[in-house]
């Protein structure tokens, strides 16, 4: 017993050490936030001579937080909703039926993971533009759709191989219709894949940048975080101590984000498997 | 007869009912667009002026025959992706049943701290590193005179190779424990009870009785880190910019600097297609592989 | 339960997501309804304009809020970007979402552009110009754009540095420039910052001390280029180019090819290095780190002996001609070439030299060298962007792939004459 108490103790401490080894380089981010831009430029390493908040105050300021703040969150929700339900449904129906046309279905539906971005975009402004999608938020969430769906299908369709099959045949002797059965017995059993879902979905479109700025830089009155942010990187210029200030107020929300549903994660992965 | 027909006539629409929604908006949004830069690559075109002229293969002919730097990005995007993938998959493995298997206090708070660099955004990540290998390695040289902080790690041509390695696997360790961690925990404790009565020690605990049972995860990250390495962009653009010269230039940069900078685009839809196929090949053998290893598992 | 109140609260979140974007598409299309109804400036237009150099982002805004003191009616948008700036740009003119007014280089680019872009010959306004510089938007005789900005660039030093090191006549030759930066390094300065991590950097670097090419008649130089009458890498400059490039590496301290452009104005502000290449533009960063450092330009040295400045204008400002409000986006153009205001906001707010006749010089030291420098008549043209379409970054490829030691010259050569070889065959 004793011996599994110093184990573990020592195992916590290599941790810790990996652990700060792993996020120092974060450290010097925050430090910088404090700093004015010469001292960034000229004490790399030191502890901020003083911790002044001006740097947060001006990219509040500049950043129109609060509002861009809004604009990243509703953008983010509806993204992320509607992933989730487009992608659990299909996800769940392509790993359920066995035929060869939900083979290649599920083939169709995780192939973009293998486009890179950067070849399809133009095309996909000039369609979305047709759409009537440019310019304002809930067009931009709705193309996040999409973008978001192969992985979380992908994740979802290997998650539903780990249920079993005994549920849906108990609830179809109830005479439950099968969407009424995905919502009330398949759907709450996807907790934990779905809380995964959720988190990385919401952190990268949290953090997307080309698309924001493809869709909606036409209208300065609607600016996702990162769009905001985007001012202090310039050719020729570098405004390191706003570009870490703000950095760290864009994360804080996403931490936060992810802190609520990493509980979930955990909780439910016991229940349940991420299987290919 | 007809019952039958009935039966099966409802299957089709509620797998229709459940897929389409999906489908339909993967169409749409990328799809459509990839069937135009399919189109495009037959075509030379600037990207700008409203006409544009098909030339057949010669966008594919001239990528394969008479574009060194297009071969050079190939041959580092393989060696990146190569790399990454093998140092992403056993680091995050490791850590994952250091975290999992062991006793260790404070599971969730270290599950979450290691997280935080998947929850920034590849360009800020970027910049970062890019100050750190400059300005911040400098001032430790100065402070310490270790020879490693001396060294150009972004402006030697191999040592940059490395650099975008580095960060590629410190910025994407989290997410990848994130999907080991939820396999770890869908091993039965029972299973590993077993194996403990019959005495197996923590080592042979975990190859003969977990690895089996994880493969699965090891699938989908090894998958996920093929594709996401083999595409790589945002990282590299911010961090090296593909330098020095074109020695970390990735396919994925490349096409955007023919398309974008070059003012080529015709020319770089046919690399998308390129590289497209070449993810899509490497991906489906690894995978078929793989699921061939589940089996006998 | 609980599961079936938060499945349709998705549920409800994704119908209005729906009826929201519905509803976002006609408020949008009204607003282009009464827009495109209205020239006559009582009624309310918004004008989009796209911009980059962000630096200047502050007297963008500056020159905005002073305009909208005149004609309150008028909004304007501005999205102001850099790295991605031709992205956005040909997603924006291939989807039909359009600026009213948009930035891009000259020269070459009015061909690029021509097909969404405004003639404005016959604009008043445009007499206000000095003629030298429309030559750098002039098509077929006529003008695509409106060139906004004067910008100089070659080798900044620091005069205290160079007093220091005892340098009396100013470096003009390599020789010079070599045994500069010797003495400088035998007094412990750094002599140089590279700027070679950039890959528009050293293209830029060695674009004055070739443009002696062909005796500087540079539109048979590139017909001999596009006929292949003419190697570009066989051209003597070229090899006079890489010799710089060695020597500016040599004298870069250990860490050449990691030198960005912030690192090169912060080194240079802070007195750490001597000398940089670099362009007007970066006077205000520089000035920002130490506002009192007394700097000045080098003529950058070239193979006939004659050293020059590069002095150009390339920023340009191109109307849409297919813009609904066109007759409101050239009123704002004659503002600021006529207005009060508008005369001075080059020189005194973006503190640069503005290339309208007869403008006022800006207080500053660059600006100061640069009209030196013109009075002496050792200037030379962005001549480069005489050439074919999307030569510029694969130029910096190949030179940083030098520079790096990952090709030898003769290889840097052969790349040189391919990277026009493929963008004359694109243009085809």
């Amino acid at each position: 017993m004793k011996k599994t108490k110093t184990a573990s103790a020592a195992t916590f401490l290599l941790l810790l050490v990996v652990l700060a080894c792993y996020l120092s380089p974060l450290l010097i981010m925050v430090f910088g936030s404090f700093k004015s831009y010469s001292e960034i430029m000229s004490q790399v390493l030191d502890v901020p001579q003083r911790f002044s908040l001006d740097n947060f105050r001006n990219v509040f300021t500049s950043m129109n937080y609060p509002k861009s703040l809004w604009n990243t969150l509703l953008v983010t929700t509806i993204g992320v909703a509607g992933i989730v339900v487009i992608s659990s449904l299909a996800g769940y129906k392509l790993s359920r039926v066995k035929t060869r046309y939900s083979y290649i279905l599920f083939l169709f539906c995780i192939m973009p993971m293998m486009i890179p971005f950067q070849s399809f975009m133009i095309t996909l402004v000039k369609l979305a533009k047709q759409l009537g999608l440019l310019g304002n938020l809930y067009g931009l969430g709705v193309i996040y759709w999409g973008l978001g769906a192969p992985l979380s299908i992908f994740l979802y369709h290997g998650f539903v191989k780990g249920i079993p099959h005994e549920l849906e045949e108990c609830a179809m002797l109830d005479g439950c219709s099968s969407l009424r059965m995905f919502i009330s017995v398949i759907f709450p059993m996807l907790r934990p894949v779905t809380a995964s879902v959720v988190v990385v979905n919401a952190m990268w479109i949290w953090n997307d940048f080309l698309l924001p700025l493809l869709t909606i830089s036409n209208n300065d009155s609607i600016k996702t975080l990162q769009l905001a942010a985007y001012g202090f990187m310039g050719q020729y210029k570098m405004e390191w101590q706003n570009i870490m200030a703000g950095a760290i107020m864009i994360i804080i929300p996403a931490l936060i984000v992810y802190l609520i549903f990493q509980k979930n994660i955990v909780k439910g992965m016991v229940a349940g498997a991420v299987k290919g | 007869m007809n019952q039958a027909r009935k039966k099966k006539l409802s299957h089709t629409i509620e797998f229709l009912g459940f897929t389409m929604p999906a489908a339909f908006a993967i169409l749409l949004f990328v799809g459509i667009p990839f069937l135009m830069c399919i189109f495009y690559s037959f075509r030379k075109w600037n990207g700008i002026q409203r006409a544009s002229t098909f030339i057949g293969f010669q966008n594919y002919v001239r990528a394969f025959t008479d574009d060194p730097t297009f071969g050079q990005s190939i041959r580092y995007t393989l060696i990146y992706a190569l790399f990454t993938v093998i140092f992403i998959n056993i680091i995050a493995l490791v850590l994952s049943v250091v975290l999992e298997q062991s006793d260790a206090f404070g599971k969730g708070f270290f599950r979450a701290a290691f997280y935080i660099p998947n929850i920034i955004s590849l360009i800020i990540i970027g910049f970062t590193w890019k100050f750190i290998f400059s300005r911040a390695f400098e001032a430790m040289q100065e402070s310490t005179g270790a020879a490693m902080f001396g060294w150009s790690w972004l402006g030697q041509p191999k040592l940059a190779v490395f650099s975008t390695v580095l960060v590629t696997v410190w910025q994407a360790l989290g997410f990848y424990m994130l999907i080991y961690i939820a396999g770890l925990q869908s091993v039965p404790e029972d299973v590993i009870e077993a194996a403990t009565i019959d005495g197996a020690g923590r080592v042979r605990r975990f190859f003969s009785v977990i690895f089996p049972l994880i493969i699965p995860s090891v699938t989908v990250c090894t998958f996920y880190s093929i594709a996401n390495s083999l595409k790589m962009f945002e990282l590299i653009f911010t961090l090296t910019g593909g330098g020095p010269g074109t020695a970390t230039t990735s396919v994925a940069l490349d096409i955007y600097n023919t398309a974008f900078n070059s003012n080529q685009y015709g020319y770089g839809s046919s690399k998308s297609v390129i590289l497209f196929a070449m993810v899509a090949v490497i991906t489906i053998l690894q995978v078929t592989v793989f699921k061939k290893k589940e089996i006998e598992a | 339960m609980k599961r079936l109140i938060a499945l349709s609260v998705c549920a409800a979140l994704l119908i209005g997501a729906l009826a929201g974007c519905s509803g976002g598409g006609t408020s949008a299309s009204s607003g282009t309804n009464s827009t495109a109804g209205s020239s006559q400036s009582s009624q309310p237009v918004t004008l989009n304009f796209m911009l980059n150099s962000p630096e200047l982002t502050d007297q963008y805004k500056a020159m905005v809020t002073e305009y909208k003191k005149v004609a309150p009616s008028i909004t304007i948008n501005m999205t102001i970007i850099q790295n991605d700036y031709q992205t956005v740009l040909k997603s924006k003119l291939n989807s039909g979402d359009i600026p009213d007014l948009f930035m891009s280089s000259a020269y070459n680019d009015n061909k690029v552009y021509r097909d969404y872009t405004y003639d404005l010959t016959n604009e008043s306004f445009m007499k206000d110009i000095d003629p030298q510089f429309l030559q750098s938007v002039k098509l077929d005789g006529k003008v695509t754009g409106y060139p906004f900005l004067v910008q100089s660039h070659s080798f900044i030093y620091n005069k205290k540095l160079f007093q220091q090191a005892g340098i009396t006549a100013l470096p003009a030759t390599l020789d010079e420039y070599k045994s500069a930066c010797e003495k400088l390094q035998a007094k412990g300065i750094q002599p140089l910052s590279s700027g070679f991590a950039e890959w528009w950097v050293l293209p830029q670097m060695t674009y004055p001390s070739m443009s002696d090419a062909y005796k500087g008649d540079y539109s048979s130089l590139f017909t001999d280029v596009k006929s292949g009458k003419l190697k570009f890498g066989d051209l003597p400059q070229v090899d006079f180019a890489l010799d710089l490039i060695d020597l500016v590496k040599k004298y870069s301290g250990s860490k050449p090819m990691e030198s960005t452009a912030d690192m090169q104005v912060s080194d240079f502000a802070n007195g750490k290095v001597a000398m940089i290449h670099q362009g007007s533009w970066e006077e205000d960063s520089i000035r920002k780190i130490n506002s009192n450092i007394d700097m000045g330009y080098l003529d950058a040295p070239r193979l006939d002996g004659k050293s020059v400045v590069a002095v150009d204008t390339n920023l340009t400002m191109r109307v849409s001609k297919d813009s609904k409000n066109l007759k409101d986006v050239l009123s704002f153009l004659d503002w600021l070439t006529t207005s009060d205001y508008g005369k001075k906001w080059i020189p005194q707010v973006i503190k640069q030299i503005s290339p309208q006749k007869g403008a006022a010089s800006p207080d500053t030291q660059l600006a100061k060298e640069t009209a030196q420098a013109e009075a002496d008549s050792s200037t030379c043209q962005w001549w480069i962007f005489n050439g074919p379409d999307g030569i510029e970054q694969p130029f910096g490829t190949a030179f940083q792939n030098y520079a790096a030691g990952t090709a030898t010259r003769q290889q840097t050569k052969d790349a040189l004459t391919k990277v026009f070889v493929d963008a004359f065959n694109a243009e085809g």
